[in-house]
């Protein structure tokens, strides 16, 4: 094995006239510029080395290629900076190749390149193969991209490389032979997967959040939202959930981060994620969600009509349990953090990565509603975040990201229909540098805040990550003992913003996760996991702040405004102490639920990405919670516009 | 009066079919599917005046308990029941017995018995008939038999049969132990008898899908160095959870609806019985979703 240690961190260019888009969708921000290096994005040795086995036009954390007669997989590390590459029949590691960031997700283009988001440095890189795939890959460019690029697609053509941006919230065009940028379109937040349908006329994108998936126009760069939130029909009905003669409930679609398509169920998109029950905010609860109704997430597949752009209505549907009442005394767990999907067309096969659960679950990718089709459990590495399907070779390839293991598994395995719950197929363990980037307690701490279905964390199966998706937020307004309360974000704002909760009644992060388990009905954990967890939540990666295309004069203006005693904002808000005061205060936001009416103030930490606001999530958006909370705390009717604009402008660079 | 009426129609031979749900490239298309042509249910209009006492039908048990305005009528060895009309939408078999209130006229009665693979060829047998409830009489009409084609097996053999009828695609699931079942209304109920056949409208617009959960009987596969080979052979017959679905579903690209079959495991596997000597092993201990860290 040959590892080459490239210092391209120089390569990142400035970027260009990219303006970052928030929350509403529609409009197109044509941007200008090419974003490649003087060196270019194409290749220098067309037709030399690993190829793709098949296009397969959607990105992951692992690629499966031919090298000759052999098939590669290239592994998007990101615990290690590089790309890991494996011959998949031996489970040897041949090659690493060091990137200039944190990869999130790589993607082989028709000719053989690899580009690798590069999640923390707003950037792809574009690397080449080499005559041989024992050696490292080759840097040819690196591009700048919106905030967080976390998953990558080509239209069918292979013309279009389409970069969505998590933090960023956009779907950036680039020309994939070139690299050079041609449009970007704003989407709502936390964009994740992308495909492209087999017209190549439209981008579906999924959300983490929002309930919603994307469904971008690629002529007119114009989005829409497509609602994939779910109903269930409750026997012993909620009161006030009733609409259309029917007792039912609306649940909102959360944990949208993956995506699957394949031409042998044509016309079928598959977003797994999870369906949401909050509770009634308008009644307090004993916990996080109504405790007296059915789980508060449960797993679903959603089918998306891709030539329709609508959801299979059944897929949606939240089916009754029967396991419980058909006697089952050890119901398998449900996958609540999916996060990855790849369909076999072979076999109708549609797998989907759980982290959390460490399996992987293979669903009949023709049922109306995949989650209640499943056909077998695998298990596998902890933390799996990629999938591919060896086609030829008839091998599924997962990778794990917290383990680190790559997991080789035959798809022909008539036993498995019997016997799963065994592990066949491979394991090969990646290398790692000497210096890794997690260590043994934060290790433990990571997989800790995923682990789902461990009653020392809840009773019901969630996880922390569950509420706080990448160290982040829902978007969801949950009932609980005290009132409504909106998920709060975590990555990054749990230093120097104690005291902790709404009301800022805990003021340590270990006595509010005691108060969060005894809420989730979870037994609590060990002293050594508590400190694992707390280590891991108080360092988690917070998004990368600081748009360099963002307007400096209109955020400098904002930030006058904010410091400006008329707007009264930075009273409490105090950039030295994390943006908030450390104290309670009435702003009037009491809901008829809550139990007190004071509440802490916020660190406005990445506060831009965090839609909606207040305890109680009453505002969606920040334009309303700036306008429409004048008088409670700080001023805004005085105004003017663009002061205003300037505000928003500012709070969105925090 | 009794009647045979096999009925063969356009049934296909679908004998290739399914040997394991894992390759679902195998599940049948709708179109493959054998076309039956059930027997309507008998109408009340046509009941006759009255049956005698000493009338009855094999397998079926006609009691009155101390409410002397209702009778109900047992199905045995496994048959399922219906009396009355059944309306649309209504669950057309699932059911070991049945209560109704003495009418002036005889009503119309249906059993249905699944025949297994065991006793033969898999077959629906459907006996409809009248039943009496002034003179506790049971008169059987027609006996008709519908052949089954397997269109999935699932763990420990499980296999789900299918035909289609009149524009829908008809399930039949064994069930042979408790089993509980939702239909295509999302209705949800116990099964009685040992088979539940239910209904899918392959037209719906946004998909059609039944489900069942029970559980079968179970053979594990002891590894070799836990378990001696006498010890392996006196493993006694467990039961596990299963679930089975089927749904059909059609999107715009869809020339017709597909069909999709599985059958899996819904629990974890029991936990390992202690027969025999056991011999010690090092299970490697890894961070897990029971409870505990292991090792961490």
């Amino acid at each position: 094995m040959r590892t080459s240690v490239l210092m391209l961190g120089s390569m990142i260019v400035a970027a260009s006239a990219l303006t970052i888009g928030c929350g509403g969708a529609g409009t197109t921000k044509e941007v200008r510029g090419a974003g490649a290096s003087e060196g270019g994005c194409g290749r220098v040795r067309p037709g030399v080395g690993a190829r793709p086995k098949q296009v397969t036009h959607q990105s992951s954390t692992v690629a499966v290629v031919q090298d000759g007669k052999r098939s590669i997989a290239y592994v998007a590390d990101a615990d290690d900076a590089s790309v890991h590459t494996v011959d998949v029949a031996t489970g040897s590691e041949i090659a690493t190749t060091t990137v200039a960031g944190t990869p999130s997700h790589l993607i082989v283009l028709a000719d053989g390149r690899v580009a690798v988001g590069l999640r923390n440095s707003s950037a792809v890189q574009v690397f080449e193969p080499k005559a041989s795939a024992d050696e490292p890959l080759e840097s040819r460019c690196v591009i700048p991209t919106a905030a967080e690029p976390v998953a990558l697609a080509t239209t069918p053509d292979d013309k279009v490389l389409l970069v969505s941006s998590g933090w960023g919230a956009t779907l950036g065009a680039y020309d994939a032979q070139s690299l050079a940028r041609r449009y970007e379109v704003p989407l709502p937040r936390e964009p994740r997967a992308v495909v492209v349908s087999d017209d190549g006329k439209r981008a579906f994108v999924a959300h983490v959040v929002g309930s919603r998936m994307s469904v971008v126009d690629l002529d007119k760069h114009t989005a829409v939202s497509m609602n994939i939130g779910g109903t269930e029909e409750v026997d012993f009905g909620r009161r006030n959930r009733i609409f259309g003669g029917q007792n039912l409930v609306e649940r909102r679609g959360c944990q949208g981060y993956a995506l699957a398509k394949s031409t042998a169920v044509g016309g079928r998109i598959f977003a797994p994620q999870v369906l949401v029950d909050p509770g009634r905010t308008d009644e307090r609860s004993d916990g996080y969600g109504d405790s007296n109704a059915s789980a508060p997430e449960v797993g679903a597949v959603a089918v998306i009509d891709e030539d329709k752009a609508e959801p299979l209505g059944e897929s949606l549907s939240v089916e009754k349990e029967l396991r419980a009442m058909s006697g089952a005394t050890r119901p398998r767990p449900a996958c609540l953090l999916p996060r990855a999907a790849v369909v076999d067309g072979t076999s109708r096969g549609l797998f989907v990565a759980c982290m959390g659960l460490d399996t992987v679950i293979e669903y009949d990718a023709a049922s109306a509603e995949p989650q209640q089709s499943e056909r077998r459990r695998i298990p596998v590495a902890a933390g799996p975040t990629g999938l591919a399907v060896d086609t030829e070779g008839r091998r599924l390839v997962v990778f794990s990201q917290f383990d680190r293991t790559l997991h080789v598994i035959p798809l022909e395995n008539k036993s498995d229909v019997d016997a799963d719950g065994e592990s066949a197929g491979m394991r090969v363990a990646l290398s790692r540098k000497a210096k890794s980037i997690v260590g043994p307690d934060l290790e433990l701490g990571r997989r800790l805040f995923h682990v789902t279905n461990n009653p020392l964390i809840s009773r019901d199966g969630r996880a922390c990550a569950s509420c706080h998706p990448d160290g982040r937020d829902d978007a969801i307004t949950w009932a609980t003992p005290d009132g409504p309360r909106q998920t709060p974000m975590l990555a990054g704002r749990l230093t120097q913003t104690a005291p902790y909760g709404w009301q800022g009644t805990t003021d340590s992060v270990e006595s509010h996760l005691t108060q969060t388990f005894a809420r989730l009905g979870g037994a609590g954990l060990d002293r050594r996991q508590l400190d694992a967890l707390i280590a891991f939540a108080t360092t988690m990666d917070a998004p990368a702040v600081g748009n360099p295309n963002s307007d400096t004069v209109l955020v400098n203006r904002g930030r006058d405004v904010f410091h400006s005693a008329s707007a009264g904002c930075a009273t409490c808000h105090r950039e030295a102490d994390g943006f908030t005061d450390h104290r309670t205060y009435d702003v009037k936001s009491r809901a008829d639920a809550d139990i007190a009416a004071l509440f802490d103030t916020p660190s406005l930490k990445f506060v831009g990405g965090t839609a909606p606001y207040f305890h109680d999530g009453r505002y969606s958006t920040l334009r309303a919670l700036l306008l429409d909370s004048d008088g409670k705390m700080g001023h805004t009717k005085h105004m003017a516009q663009q002061d205003i604009v300037a505000l928003e402008a500012y709070l969105r660079s925090l | 009066m009794r009647t045979a009426t096999p009925v063969f129609a356009t049934a296909l031979v679908l004998s290739a079919l399914v040997p394991s749900l894992a390759s679902a490239a195998n599940t049948p298309s709708i179109s493959a599917l054998p076309e039956v042509r059930l027997p309507d249910m008998l109408h009340p209009k046509d009941s006759p005046d009255s049956l005698l006492g000493s009338e009855s039908i094999e397998g079926l048990r006609l009691t009155r308990g101390h409410r002397q305005d209702f009778g109900t009528v047992q199905a045995l060895d496994g048959r399922c029941v219906s009396l009355g009309s059944i309306a649309p939408g209504a669950i057309p078999s699932g059911n070991g017995n049945a209560m109704i209130r003495v009418s002036s006229s005889a009503l119309p009665l249906r059993s249905e018995r699944f025949v297994g693979a065991s006793e033969g060829k898999p077959e629906l047998e459907i006996t409809d008939g009248w039943i009496d409830l002034t003179s506790n009489g049971m008169r059987e009409v027609r006996k008709t038999r519908i052949p089954l084609s397997p269109i999935g097996i699932g763990p420990s053999g499980y296999t789900i049969y299918g035909f289609r009828s009149e524009g829908n695609v008809h399930v039949v699931f064994p069930t042979p132990q408790r089993f509980v079942y939702v239909d295509s209304f999302g209705k949800l109920g116990f099964v009685g008898c040992q088979h539940a056949r239910l209904v899918l409208d392959p037209n719906a617009n946004s998909g059609s899908l039944v489900r069942v959960a029970g559980a079968v009987e179970f053979s594990r596969s002891l590894p070799k160095n836990l378990v001696s080979k006498r010890a392996e052979a006196e493993q006694p017959k467990t039961l596990r959870g299963i679930q089975a679905t089927v749904s059909v579903s059609r999107t715009k690209r869809d020339h017709e609806p597909l069909l999709s079959v599985t059958a899996t495991w819904s629990e974890d596997e029991p936990p390992m019985p202690v027969i025999g000597t056991a011999q010690a092993v090092d299970v490697p201990v890894e961070f897990n979703n029971r409870g505990d860290m292991g090792d961490e």
